[in-house]
């Protein structure tokens, strides 16, 4: 058994069993997500191969985006019966693990610290913001495999914005039309694959947050606004009493959540989110709701520019290469990935797979 | 407001030119189902891996015709054709190959998919889409059916009626075409 703690940062108070009872859902339906405290928490991956065919390797994500104003990592240490080392790839970070043939039981489990904050942009006001640099906005505003900056997204795109002008007006065109245009479809598997290209060509732009947040970026990038999207994962409830935007139990397996930022040289990265303005539309009591409900209008405004962070961010890469792998590249790291015997395992699948996720509040009082 | 498109599924994948360069009106067209339009497009070559390990490729087969048929685990109108492709198999014999293709799917979906379907035809997997887009192809399913030489002469970006299909028509043009030339 290896036990690997390298990555293990001191977490003070938050280390110990300080979990709190989850916080008291807000009784308005008034979603307006601002700065405030700091919260806490711990997330437990466990993989399981469970049926592994010869030698066998793993991939998780590690929540790793550094943002000091609204998310920070605290570290993660593992336990494994197999040969566990931290890697980069392509900005994302990642426990690769590596079992022998032999192994008749491959295990892993991952534990993460975080702290979170919900985030804001006061977009009415200037803001300041350090320059993005050179390499920054090329890399943000570059095609990825899934998502094509030219031809059908160019053309789409410059259809979005109109005769708007300024980047801020044409982010929030691309926003309004992404929401206006896509809707949630419950029976795409996991977040979606992020095609964009293909949802355009097809006219059918249903999906969930790869697929939507990840048209909202490819439109931005066509029209030079730089953009990423976030892959992360919801680690607890929504305190504005959004079912549908919080994780309700402590089991966050299949909880995965990607969102989106563009960026404005006023203010910096905005966060955004209309993948969830069609989750509430969807699925908030009694479901289907129109667009001028109160529940929708108050996520729809509030989601340019700001996000509930009740939620971990892994990486804003894509087309990230898993080092050692036999099948290549994913169009973006937010599910475990794993391959026994050069086979690769389904990680939308985890009762299979098999994972667990979970996560605890560590908040200090 | 754009149109919802019940899938066919959006997929992965949309054959660009398709829909804008198809010409009607040839004997082949007329002969097979409506979702097959005529087809004049480059073959690029493959060669890919079942989820067994074994390789398939394209290949000059004078006596058969080859269907390419991209698909998704997860697109319920290519779960629905995969019998009517073993039908076909069965049917017509030798003088069809079928080669489905899976697009960008982990390789223990697609075992668990072909426990259930048992297709009498070799099914391989496109992980990084890199076919399918040397095809042009981004819905699903897709398929394309080629004469011998092997040279694409029909497509679908839609299901296909496969249990109307009938090889030897194409054959009988293809030999007719070939002896005009």
């Amino acid at each position: 058994m290896a036990i690997d703690r390298r990555s293990l940062m001191a977490t003070g108070a938050a280390a110990g069993a300080l979990a709190l009872a989850p916080r008291i859902a807000r009784a308005d339906s008034m979603f307006a997500p601002t700065p405030g405290a700091w919260r806490s928490f711990e997330v437990t991956t466990r993989i399981d191969i469970l049926m592994p065919e010869g030698a066998t390797q793993a991939w998780i994500p590690l929540p790793a985006m550094n943002a000091p104003d609204w998310f920070q990592p605290k570290g993660s240490r593992w336990m494994t019966n197999g040969k566990a080392h931290e890697a980069q790839s392509g900005g994302a970070d990642l426990l690769h693990v590596e079992w022998a043939a032999s192994e008749q039981k491959p295990y892993v489990e991952i534990v993460s610290k975080m702290a979170t904050r919900d985030r804001a942009v006061d977009l009415t006001r200037p803001g300041k913001a350090a320059p993005l640099s050179d390499a920054e906005r090329k890399l943000y505003l570059a095609a990825t495999d899934l998502v094509p900056t030219d031809g059908i997204v160019k053309h789409t795109a410059d259809r979005a914005i109109g005769l708007a002008k300024s980047d801020i007006d044409r982010a929030r065109a691309i926003y309004e039309w992404v929401v206006d245009n896509s809707y949630r479809r419950a029976s795409t598997r996991g977040c979606g694959t992020g095609d964009v290209a293909a949802m355009l060509k097809s006219g059918n732009l249903g999906g969930k947050c790869a697929d939507l947040n990840a048209l909202f970026v490819g439109l931005a990038r066509a029209v030079g606004i730089p953009a990423r999207d976030v892959y992360g994962l919801r680690i607890a409830p929504s305190q504005f009493g959004y079912k549908s935007l919080g994780a309700n139990s402590e089991m966050v397996t299949k909880a995965q959540h990607c969102r989106a930022e563009v960026w404005l040289d006023s203010h910096g990265w905005v966060p955004m989110d209309p993948a969830d303005v069609r989750k509430v539309i969807l699925e908030e009591a009694p479901g289907n709701l129109a667009a001028k409900d109160a529940k929708v209008v108050a996520a729809r405004k509030a989601l340019f520019g700001s996000w509930e962070t009740n939620w971990l961010a892994y990486s804003s890469a894509h087309d990230v290469v898993l080092p050692g792998s036999k099948t290549g590249k994913v169009g973006f790291l937010m599910y475990p990935q794993g391959e026994t015997n050069g086979a690769q395992l389904d990680p939308l699948d985890p009762d299979n797979f098999r994972y667990t996720i979970r996560r605890k509040e560590t908040t200090s009082a | 407001m754009i149109d919802r498109i019940a899938p066919a599924c959006r997929g992965v994948l949309v054959m660009v030119p398709f829909l804008a360069l198809l010409a009607f009106g040839d004997a082949a067209a007329r002969a097979e189902p409506a979702q097959l339009k005529s087809w004049d497009g480059p073959a690029p070559a493959f060669a890919l891996a079942d989820s067994q390990g074994a390789l398939h490729a394209l290949s000059t087969e004078p006596s058969a015709i080859t269907i390419l048929h991209f698909f998704a685990t997860w697109c319920e109108p290519c779960r629905e054709e995969f019998p009517a492709l073993s039908r076909l198999v069965r049917r017509v014999g030798p003088s069809v190959r079928v080669i489905a293709i899976s697009v960008a799917e982990p390789d223990l979906r697609v075992r668990r998919f072909l426990k259930t379907f048992a297709p009498e035809f070799p099914v391989v997997l496109d992980r990084d889409r890199a076919t399918a887009r040397a095809w042009n192809v981004s819905v699903l399913p897709t398929s394309f059916v080629l004469d011998g030489a092997p040279k694409p002469r029909l497509a679908a970006e839609t299901s296909v009626d496969w249990d109307r299909f009938e090889p030897r028509d194409l054959l009988r043009t293809e030999n007719k075409s070939a002896s005009a030339r």
